[in-house]
């Protein structure tokens, strides 16, 4: 007997094209990851004390003073780093003397970003999704009223 | 003449003896004058009934009778009842279960896929955990720029880098 396609199975059949289609893409992005991160001084003088300091990008300024609710009007740059953490690794990077990140990554598309003081000791761990293009902004405040923050952004 | 005998002679009569009891009954009828009766009874009888016994003749040919009888049967038999214009309702159930399981199933994936992948709930956000916190430490998150902000309420004087900068590692 000749089967016709009705349209109780057309509408199925696509209800599976649309599944298969759903689970393909979240598949597609486990990869290691890309991202960058950067130690950041915010304050209200308009220039740093170290000449070798640049204000942030247009892009991380906008996001630190439109999107975010901080007081500062300046941010500088005081050092970048760039880098890559293996599927399902992890890769601790030294920001400074003081404040190291690690960024390890997990199940589900989520990273873990542990904060590491001067003395190497656990001061902040925190588990989130970051997508292409988001930030994570580790804050607090410094000494003459100005703010060190640390951004970590995921290129890829 | 006992009973087995008379049966013999009933079935000399109509020729189906074997030839030896043949010639048996042939001898009793030559010297029992009543098994001559009794042959001459069963003679009258079939004879009888042969003549009144009238042949049924059919007015036209055996094959042609019977297909008229044939054809009548099928006449009389009851028309086949028509499609019932409301659909079962199992065909109707049918018809809507697997569209309706279809999207469930779609539904239930997304679903599954945002919680595994960290894609959280489409309204909130994504999901987050914090293991060690800062119990004074203020979150707030731009969904729309994807930025998420994290206060730590460390006082200034921890340090976590040279603020003011006064120098910087390369």
């Amino acid at each position: 007997m000749k089967r016709t396609i009705t349209p109780a199975l057309r509408v199925s059949g696509l209800a599976v094209v649309m599944l298969l289609f759903g689970l393909g893409v979240p598949l597609a992005h486990a990869a290691e990851l890309k991202l960058e991160a950067q130690l950041i001084w915010g304050t209200n003088d308009e220039k740093s004390p170290n000449p070798k300091h640049k204000p942030v990008e247009p892009e991380v300024r906008k996001r630190l003073v439109e999107d975010l609710p901080l007081k500062w009007k300046n941010y500088f740059e005081v050092n970048r780093k760039a880098f890559t953490v293996p599927e399902k690794g992890s890769k601790k990077v030294e920001m400074s003397d003081k404040c190291a990140i690690e960024v390890k990554e997990l199940d589900g598309g989520k990273v873990e970003v542990s904060l590491f003081g001067k003395a190497g000791e656990l001061v902040y761990k925190r588990t989130q999704a970051l997508s292409k293009g988001d930030i994570l902004a580790l804050g607090g405040n410094a000494p003459d009223k100005t703010a060190w923050l640390v951004t970590i952004k995921r290129v890829e | 003449m006992n009973w087995e005998q008379q049966l013999k002679l009933q079935a000399h009569l109509d020729g189906e003896l074997p030839p030896g009891e043949a010639r048996e009954i042939s001898a009793l009828l030559a010297r029992d004058a009543e098994a001559r009766a009794l042959l001459a009874e069963l003679q009258h009888t079939r004879a009888a009934l042969e003549v009144f016994e009238a042949e049924i003749k059919l007015p036209e040919t055996r094959e042609f009778y019977w297909s008229k009888i044939e054809r009548d049967l099928r006449r009389l038999e009851p028309p086949a009842t028509a499609d019932s214009p409301s659909v079962p309702v199992l065909v109707w159930l049918r018809r809507l279960l697997i569209p309706v399981a279809a999207l469930s199933a779609v539904l239930l994936a997304t679903l599954v896929t945002r919680h595994e992948f960290g894609l959280g709930h489409p309204f909130l956000g994504p999901e987050t955990e914090t293991a060690y916190a800062d119990p004074n430490a203020f979150t707030y998150r731009d969904y729309a720029s994807g930025t998420t902000l994290v206060w730590l309420s460390y006082p200034a004087e921890m340090e976590f880098a040279d603020f003011p900068p006064a120098d910087t590692l390369d």
